[in-house]
């Protein structure tokens, strides 16, 4: 899932005009669960907002299934028509769509978009996948180096593996190649380490253009 | 100028103790309202947050000793969502608005009077203070 963080709030009071009519949008997907933008967080800021002292008249709040997806976006018509201006709570994604849907509300928004992770345990997410383009998990017993190595090697470990921890962070931060390895060892395919692996094919990754996946059989 | 305080109580020791009180003689002033739920575990920052907005100048939360939630932690996640909206409501410049924790046992009636009385000044002081 995508993971979030919600702006300072300071940083979102100081970027909104004072408007008449201010639509506060969750998103009730990903950034539900990293606890970001959801509909309690959208109750919070709105209440926050209102009692800010930022002379906006009237502040609504409304939250909806996701708002990456144009199905989910259409139910806010309503509500966006009598906004000036919609703060969104969702991820990039999911305000910039609601900016395509309805083009001449000015959007905004409330959150910083971070990365692709899990939730490793209540209040605390870690980052998973790059969305390199060029998926090799099969060699690394589904631990992404890319990710998981502060190097990004693809035949680790370096020299500053100590104690199974990262140089970079000896006190806290797993060295990932030190978890591939045990996580190879325990299923018994420990010999793909003997294989080296060439640099990988990086221009499937983010680097310049936006990219797409088109698939012409399910196009309408 | 009289300052709206809310006390959401739990009803194990919050309810107790309240009750305690009240057995004392002590009377809470006519500015504070008291709400009850199952657990403070239960009160969210929404509703905190809301309760705010909607007049409460101050909420007093009020739990079980730390050790003694009958939902285990129920308490301690009150106490950070507490902490949570005070920093909030400091971050935003809502000074004029406050937050607290307070944990009791059940039969601490004049310890939870001194405790509300004690916030109702605290209120008060904060609301002078951001008026002038």
């Amino acid at each position: 899932m995508i993971v979030a963080e919600q702006k300072p709030i300071q940083e979102i009071l100081a970027a909104l005009p004072e408007v008449d009519n201010l639509l506060v949008a969750g998103c009730d997907t990903c950034v539900t669960v990293c606890m970001a933008g959801g509909d309690k967080e959208a109750r919070v800021l709105c209440a926050a907002i209102r009692m800010s002292g930022k002379k906006i008249r009237n502040v609504e709040t409304v939250s909806i299934e996701r708002q990456c997806d144009r199905e989910f976006l259409s139910e806010l018509s309503d509500k966006v028509s009598r906004a000036d201006v919609v703060l969104s709570m969702a991820c990039g994604a999911g305000v910039q769509m609601l900016s395509d849907f309805f083009p001449a509300t000015i959007v905004q928004p409330a959150l910083n978009t971070l990365f692709m992770g899990s939730t490793e345990e209540a209040g605390y997410w870690l980052e998973r996948c790059l969305g390199c383009g060029d998926c090799s998990l099969e060699l690394t017993a589904g631990i992404c180096p890319k990710t998981r190595c502060s190097k990004g090697l693809m035949n680790g470990p370096c020299g500053g593996s100590v104690g199974g921890k990262c140089e970079v962070d000896p006190k806290s931060l797993d060295c990932g190649w030190d978890l591939i390895y045990k996580r190879l060892k325990s299923l018994g395919r420990i010999e793909r380490l003997m294989d080296i692996q060439p640099p990988r094919n990086w221009s499937r990754a983010h680097d310049g253009r936006p990219r797409s996946v088109i698939r012409k059989d399910v196009r309408l | 100028m009289e300052h709206a305080v809310l006390v959401i109580h739990c009803a194990q020791a919050g309810a107790s103790a309240l009750a305690r009180m009240r057995q004392l003689g002590y009377r809470l002033p006519t500015s504070v309202r008291t709400f009850e739920m199952p657990c403070t575990g239960r009160v969210s920052e929404p509703i905190l947050m809301e309760a705010l907005q909607d007049g409460a100048d101050g909420i007093l939360v009020v739990g079980c000793r730390k050790d003694a939630c009958r939902y285990l932690d129920g308490n301690c996640r009150a106490e950070r969502r507490a902490a949570r909206v005070q920093d909030l409501l400091r971050d935003a410049g809502i000074g004029r608005k406050t937050v607290q924790m307070h944990f009791t046992a059940a039969d601490e009636g004049s310890a939870l009077y001194r405790a509300v009385h004690g916030f109702c000044e605290k209120v008060a002081l904060q609301g002078q203070a951001e008026e002038a």
